[in-house]
Formats: structure tokens, sequence, C-alpha cells
């Protein structure tokens, strides 16, 4: 009996780690323990109040305006660069390869060129695809300051011009096999960490939780992040966020498109068998689903309308 | 407690043989399909003469039917994709390019990394930049409708921005979201509809439209807010944002 009892606690945690495995979502620490928010409960997520750090005007004046906050430099990039489509030239149907981000070699023909030819296609690599968006944002904007990665043997690809050899080459950052096509939210840390390491500047961090609108362009003086918006059971999604405007986020879906999306602060449980956590809706505009994170009770960040848990991985101060 | 931690130890290490024994069978999965070697760079990019109609059956009509059914699958399990995809029908002409219409916005609202995501959005990409000309003209004959909904107007946006029509005829859909009254509140607030302002921006510039294209657009836009000096900075800030050249 006493150990049908052991067993249970023991198989919910191995449950738990595999789901970190296959899906964006979860923050697990060493200890097997789900990682709290570092925030107080009742902090507004949509914007107003939150920020502390008096902030210098040189600081300040990397937003463009009070209330347009971006990185202007961050390429929008698709995951279904290199697939095949057919359209109609001269009334006839020709097969073409999409080339949508700019590349020498579109996506897929360029990883099945570097020793991948069983990638028939995409498999999963929203979360590479959004974290070399930032990565190249973290480049662009480290070279307009003077700062040259070509001594940092680890993130020096990051000079490269041609989108598919940067996400091809961040796939290997965030220890993502191209033929697998699976990322978590802890491997993002690391690579920040890998890239903080190589400038000698700037924390990485992660949080389950959504930093307000005032945070993003005070207190952590507009980072670079990516969102895994988890939700084991239905694959989870990674977008990269491009900044803030007025009390809203702009998001890069690593699909080439871009949204406005809204944060709103839910409620904090305690009685939680995963222990601590926030709730969290990031929501699109106008749609009317934001109403459907009700459905399910607790643990319900959303992205549009899919539940699950949202990690907030970060490079501030860089 | 030794034994609770030996018990999580071995409920660790049956979870890695789980993954391990899952990818395994992925792999081998894939290796079988792998009897057919890729196809070379070159050949990829020459375009393949499929046939000489203009209404040629490409895609497929079992292709069509697969990706209805894969889109009927995902709207089944998310309501939310449901709603929006019943919502647009209703709001767009009865024809076959609205249903593309409708399920492209309606997948944004279930995106994961799913395969049968991926398959779903690739199929469904595909029809769209097969049947581009006549996604526009429904877009061009529906816009003011959808640019009444902010998500919808961004959903129109991001499409636009993927059909395969040339850069000047995105212009035609993207560019009147610059005609419009600029609104900003006293809390730094920007209104839903003049939030598109910086989707329609970052989707002209990625598709590669030059300022001069975009230049009439941003007068009348302009033009709205020239009683409202804030207002008035704060779409000029956007606008450079994204062409630093654009002149006023």
């Amino acid at each position: 009996m006493r150990m049908k009892s052991l067993m249970m606690p023991a198989l919910l945690l191995s449950t738990v780690v595999l789901l970190a495995a296959c899906a964006p979502g979860f923050s697990v620490e060493a200890g097997g323990s789900i990682a709290p928010p570092p925030d107080e409960p009742g902090r507004d997520a949509t914007g107003g109040g939150g920020a502390s750090t008096p902030v210098s005007d040189e600081q300040k004046s990397r937003c463009q305006s009070e209330t347009h906050c971006v990185h202007d430099q961050m390429p929008l990039w698709s995951q279904a660069d290199g697939s095949t489509v057919g359209v109609l030239r001269d009334g006839k149907v020709v097969i073409e390869t999409l080339n949508v981000n700019g590349a020498a070699v579109p996506l897929i023909p360029y990883i099945q060129s570097q020793g991948y030819s069983n990638v028939k296609g995409d498999p999963g690599w929203c979360g590479a695809v959004s974290f070399a968006m930032l990565a190249k944002s973290w480049q662009k904007e480290l070279a307009d300051r003077g700062e040259s990665l070509k001594l940092a043997s680890n993130v020096s690809f990051l000079e490269d011009s041609d989108p598919s050899v940067v996400i091809f080459k961040t796939m290997g950052l965030i220890g993502m096999r191209p033929d697998f096509g699976v990322s978590a939210p802890t491997a993002h840390e690391q690579a920040l960490k890998t890239m903080a390491a190589a400038t000698g500047n700037g924390k990485a961090e992660i949080a389950m939780r959504m930093m307000s609108v005032s945070e993003f362009r005070e207190t952590y003086k507009r980072p670079l992040v990516t969102l895994g918006i988890g939700a084991a059971a239905a694959g989870g999604h990674f977008v990269a966020l491009n900044g803030t405007d007025g009390q809203n986020y702009i998001v890069f879906d690593p699909w080439g498109a871009s949204y406005t999306v809204k944060a709103t602060k839910g409620t904090v449980e305690k009685d939680s068998p995963l222990g601590k956590y926030y709730e969290f809706s990031l929501s699109y505009l106008g749609s009317g689903m934001k109403t459907l994170t009700g459905v399910t009770s607790g643990f319900v960040p959303t992205y549009g309308a899919t539940s699950g848990v949202l990690n907030s991985i970060q490079l501030s101060g860089y | 407690m030794k034994g609770l931690t030996l018990l999580a130890a071995t409920g660790f290490i049956l979870a890695l043989t789980l993954v391990f024994a899952l990818r395994a069978r992925v792999i081998a999965g894939k290796d079988k399909t792998e009897s057919v070697p890729a196809a070379p760079l070159a050949i990829l990019k020459v375009p393949i003469p499929v046939s000489d109609g203009v209404h040629s059956p490409f895609p497929s009509p079992e292709r069509k039917t697969e990706l209805r059914s894969q889109f009927s699958q995902l709207a089944q399990e998310n309501v939310a994709v449901r709603t929006q995809y019943e919502l647009l029908k209703q709001k767009l002409p009865v024809q076959p390019e609205s249903e593309l219409i409708a399920m492209y916005a309606a997948q944004v609202l279930g995106r994961s990394s799913r395969p049968e995501f991926q398959e779903l959005y690739l199929g469904l990409m595909g029809e769209v930049a097969f049947e581009s000309p006549r996604v526009f003209d429904v877009l061009i004959a529906s816009a003011d409708k959808l640019r009444q909904d902010p998500f919808e107007h961004q959903v129109l946006l991001n499409l636009a921005a993927e059909l395969n029509v040339p850069p000047r005829e995105k212009v035609r859909l993207m560019g009147p979201t610059l005609v419009q009254k600029f609104e900003i509140s006293a809390q730094n607030e920007v209104s839903e509809q003049s939030a598109s302002l910086v989707i329609a921006l970052i989707q002209l510039r990625k598709a590669g439209v030059a300022y001069q294209d975009i230049a009439p657009f941003v007068q009348r836009g302009m033009e709205f807010t020239s009683n409202d000096r804030r207002a008035n900075d704060e779409f000029r800030v956007r606008v450079t944002t994204y062409y630093p050249d654009a002149e006023f």
C-alpha cells in the first residue's frame, strides 16, 4: 500500500518530465519542481505598475516613442520556407519552391543539403525559427553598437546574412534535431545564456508569467523574448515577441505572420498539484475568443485559444 | 525519503526510455520513406509543367478533400477554430475561395507544433498559393467588412502577405489600413483599429514594397490626425520605424 502511494508521485513526476521533452510550456528545475514565477501576485500584466528601476535617457531612447517599443530589425521568417506549392504561370500549373525568407536556398532544401536528406518538410521548427528571429535581431542590434560576434565561435554564425543558414545553425544552438523538430523553453534559456556569455553582457531567465508592457519598456529595457505557449496534448507553439505597441504586444509568429495580442492577468492558485502558478491569457484583439480562457479552470494561459502553460524566456540588459 | 527519491529516479529513467523509444520509432518510420532519394536542389527550383488548362485539377480533388478533412478535425477539437470559421463563412460571399479564407483565419487560433497541424497548414498554403488571384479578388471585395474586426483585419493583412501576387497588388489590400485616424489615449492606449497600422507596415516592408508606393496612403493617414499633434507624432514614429526613408 505504502509502495503504491509512493509510486504515484514518481509517475506524476516522470510524466511532467516526459511532457517537457515533447512540447514547449513546462519549466522544470533541476530538482524536478515547477519554477515559480519571479513576481508577486496581483501585478497587472496588461501594463501599468510594476516598473520600479529608474532608467537612463540612453536606455529609454531604445524605444521608438512613449508608446511604441519594438525590435525594429527583427526579421519575420517562416518555417514554411522551402515547401513546394503549385501555381499558375501562363496558363500552366508549375510546382515552385516557396522562398519567403529571401535565402539563397530556401529552408527545407538547405537543411536537406546539410546532411538531412530525410527531412521532407517541417516537423515542428517553430522553436528554432522563433529563436532565430530573436537571435538575428540581437546580432543586428549589437552590430549597430559596433560589436562583432566574429570571435564568439558558438554564435558567430548569426553574422551570416542568409536566413536558412541562421535558422539551421540556430537549431544546433538550441539543441534541436532538424529531422525531429522539438525544443523546450529550458533549451532557449540555455541558448540565451550562451549568447550573454559570448558578449559578457545580459541576463537570461525563464518565467511562467507574462511581463507587463511597462516592464518590457522600463525594467527590462526592451528584452529579447520568445514565448513558449505550452499545451502538451496540443503540441504547443513558440513565437517571438517583437515588442509593445500601446498597451499591447506584437508577436512574430514563425509561420511568417505578425499579430497584436493583449495579455490579461488571471488568478493565483496556491493548492495546485503542480505547485504555485499564475494564470494569464494572451489573446488576439477583437477575436472574442478570449472568453474561452474561462472554459477550463486554472492552468490556462492562452495564445489565441491554445490552452496550456506560458513560458517567457528572455534576454535583458545585453 | 530515500525510497521516494529512488522511485522518482526510476520514473525519470522510465520516461526517458519511453522518449528514446518513441524517437527511435519515428526515425525508423522516416528511414522507411527514405528509399526514394531526395530531389537534388536544382530540380526543386525548376518549374514542372503539369497542364495547359487554366482550370487544371491542382491541387487534386483528393488533396482538397484531405485538407478539408484535416481542417474539420482541427475544428472539432478546437471550439475557437470552429467558431471563427463559421463566423467568416457567414461574412464572406458564397464561393470556394471564401472557404479558404475562413480556414486560414480559423487555423490561426489552433496553431501548434503537431505534425498534423504542419500538414494542414502547408496544404492550406499550397491551395492559397494556387488560388491566389481569386482569393485576392474575394479579399478586395470583402476587405471593408474584414477591417471592422481587429482580428479579422490582421488576418487580412497576413493573408495578403502570403498571396502569390505582385507587391503592388498587396498594397491595394494593405494600404487602406494606413488611411485611418490613428487613435491613442492619454493613458497611452492604442485603439484596437489603430493597432493594425503596425501589422500593415511590418508586412508591407516584408513584401518589399517601396515607400513611394505607400506614400499616398501615409499622407492621407496623416491628414486624419492633422489636428492632433500627439497622435500625428505617434503615427509618424510607426511609419519611420519600418520605413526610415519616409518623408513627410
